[in-house]
C-alpha cells in the first residue's frame, strides 16, 4: 500500500496528465458526431450572449456591404416576381393546381459569429429551435450557399460552414448537369474543390456550380460557385477544379434557413429502398 | 495593490476575451492566427503547483473551445503544453534556482531567456492543436508549414505583449 501512494506521488503529474487528455479526446470523437451535440457550442446561452454583445459593435463595419448585397438579391428577386405578376400572361394560361404544395420556407437569422480561419469553421446565428430550426436544415445567403445547421439551443443556432473539412454537398455544372461533389480544402476562405468531374465534360473558367436536387437538403438550383480554374490531375480520370465561393465568408450577415417541408417523406421513401437491398 | 491571484484571474478574463472576440476573427495575410491565450499559461508564477498548472491550462482551453465549437481540441494542446512547462522550467532554471515569489518574464529573466522558455511552449502547443484540428494527416507539410508559421507569429505577439504592458 504504501509503495502505491509512493508511485502515485511520484507521477501523480504525469498520471493526471493522462486523464486530462483521455477526457479531452471524449469530447473531441462525441464531438464529431453531430447528433451528439448539444451542449458547449457557441450556441450556449454565456457565449452567444457574448458574440450578441460584439456584433451590436461590429456589424456596423460593413453594414454597408451587406446593404448592397441585400439590394442587389431583393433586385433579382423583383426581375422574377414581374415576370410572374405581368397580367398579360396570368390571365393567359391562369391554373388552378390543387397539386401544388409548397416545399420549402424560408426563415432569416442575422450571423453573431463567424469564422474563415480554422480547419473546422462555424457561424453562431441569433435564432434557434424556438423560430423552428432544426439540425441539418439548409442555410444559404443572398449570393449562395452558406452551410447547415449543425446544432440548436433554444435562441440560438451554429452552422457548419462550407468551410469545414466535415462539409460535403453535391453539386452540378448548371449549363450541361454534369455533377461532382464539393469540398473545402484548408488554406483559402474563398476556394473550394469541385471533385468526380470526368475528363469528357467541357469544363471552362466562368462555368456557374449549383447546388442539384440530389441533396435532400438544399433546394436545387441554388448558386455555390464559379470555377476559377482547372487542370488535369495525373494518373486520375477526373478533373482538379477550383471553384470561387459565390458567398465571401469573411462578410456574411445574414442569412436564410430553409426548410424542405417534405424531408422526412423523401428520406422514408429512400430508407424504403435502402432496407429492401 | 493587487495581488498575484487576482492579477491572473483578470488575465485569464482579458486574454479568453480577446481571443474569442478579435484574434479568432482577424488573420495576418491569409491564415496566420495568433493564440494569444496561451500567454496565460506562460507567465504563470513558479510557485504554482504542477497540478494546478495542467487543471487551469485545461480551463483556459476548455473556455475557447466552447467559443470556437473546437470542444477538446484547444483544451487538449493547452494541457500537453501544461505539461511540458513544468519539465521545460526544470531545464531553463538558472544556477541559483528561480526567485520562486517571481513570474517566468520576460523583466526578471531578459529576452532571450523568455523567448527560448515561450517559444518552445507555443511550438508545442501549435503543433499539438493544428494535427488535432485537422485530425489527419492528409495535409500533413500543409499543417506543419501553417503550425510554425502561427508559432513564430504569435510568439513575436507574446514578447512584444511583455514591453507594452510593463509594470511600471
Amino acid at each position: 500500500m504504501r509503495s502505491l501512494f509512493e508511485f502515485l506521488a511520484k507521477f501523480h503529474l504525469i498520471i493526471l496528465f493522462l486523464i486530462i487528455e483521455v477526457v479531452c479526446f471524449i469530447f473531441i470523437f462525441h464531438f464529431n458526431e453531430p447528433h451528439n451535440v448539444k451542449y458547449l457550442t457557441s450556441a450556449t446561452k454565456i457565449t452567444a450572449t457574448v458574440y450578441e454583445g460584439k456584433n451590436v459593435v461590429a456589424k456596423y463595419f460593413n453594414l454597408s456591404a451587406v446593404n448592397k448585397e441585400l439590394s442587389e438579391e431583393n433586385a433579382e428577386i423583383r426581375n422574377v416576381y414581374t415576370r410572374i405578376d405581368n397580367p398579360l400572361i396570368l390571365n393567359a394560361d391562369s391554373i388552378q393546381d390543387t397539386a401544388y404544395k409548397q416545399q420549402y420556407t424560408y426563415t432569416s437569422a442575422e450571423v453573431i459569429n463567424n469564422t474563415v480561419i480554422f480547419p473546422k469553421n462555424y457561424l453562431t446565428i441569433s435564432k434557434g429551435s424556438d423560430a423552428g430550426i432544426e439540425p441539418d436544415m439548409a442555410v444559404i445567403g443572398p449570393k449562395g450557399i452558406v452551410g447547415i445547421v449543425f446544432s440548436v439551443s433554444k435562441h440560438y443556432a451554429v452552422i457548419m460552414s462550407i468551410l469545414n473539412l466535415d462539409f460535403r454537398v453535391s453539386a452540378q455544372f448548371k449549363k450541361n448537369h454534369y455533377f461532382g461533389s464539393l469540398a473545402w480544402e484548408v488554406g483559402n476562405a474563398r476556394i473550394a474543390k469541385l471533385h468526380e468531374i470526368p475528363y469528357h465534360v467541357d469544363v471552362k473558367k466562368g462555368d456557374t456550380i449549383i447546388t442539384n436536387a440530389f441533396s435532400n437538403i438544399f433546394p436545387s438550383g441554388i448558386p455555390i460557385g464559379v470555377v476559377s480554374n482547372f487542370k488535369k490531375s495525373g494518373g486520375e480520370n477526373f478533373y482538379d477544379i477550383d471553384i470561387t465561393l459565390a458567398t465571401d465568408f469573411k462578410n456574411v450577415q445574414q442569412v436564410y434557413i430553409i426548410r424542405n417541408m417534405m424531408k422526412h417523406e423523401r428520406d422514408s421513401v429512400e430508407k424504403l429502398m435502402h432496407a429492401g437491398k | 495593490m493587487i495581488d498575484n491571484i487576482q492579477r491572473n484571474i483578470i488575465r485569464f478574463f482579458v486574454l479568453v476575451l480577446l481571443q474569442v472576440l478579435i484574434l479568432n476573427n482577424i488573420q495576418l495575410s491569409g491564415y496566420l492566427n495568433p493564440y494569444l491565450y496561451v500567454l496565460f499559461i506562460i507567465l504563470l508564477p513558479f510557485e504554482t503547483p504542477g497540478w494546478l498548472v495542467l487543471i487551469l491550462g485545461f480551463i483556459i482551453g476548455f473556455s475557447i473551445d466552447i467559443f470556437s465549437n473546437t470542444l477538446g481540441i484547444n483544451a487538449a494542446a493547452t494541457v500537453a503544453m501544461a505539461f511540458a512547462r513544468q519539465h521545460l522550467l526544470r531545464k531553463l532554471a538558472p544556477r541559483g534556482g528561480f526567485d520562486l515569489n517571481s513570474s517566468p518574464d520576460v523583466h526578471t529573466y531578459g529576452i532571450w531567456w523568455f523567448f527560448k522558455y515561450s517559444f518552445s511552449l507555443i511550438f508545442i502547443h501549435h503543433i499539438y492543436l493544428f494535427y488535432l484540428a485537422v485530425f489527419s494527416f492528409q495535409f500533413f507539410f500543409k499543417t506543419l508549414l501553417l503550425s510554425i508559421l502561427n508559432a513564430i507569429v504569435t510568439c513575436g505577439i507574446i514578447v512584444l505583449s511583455q514591453y507594452i504592458t510593463r509594470k511600471k
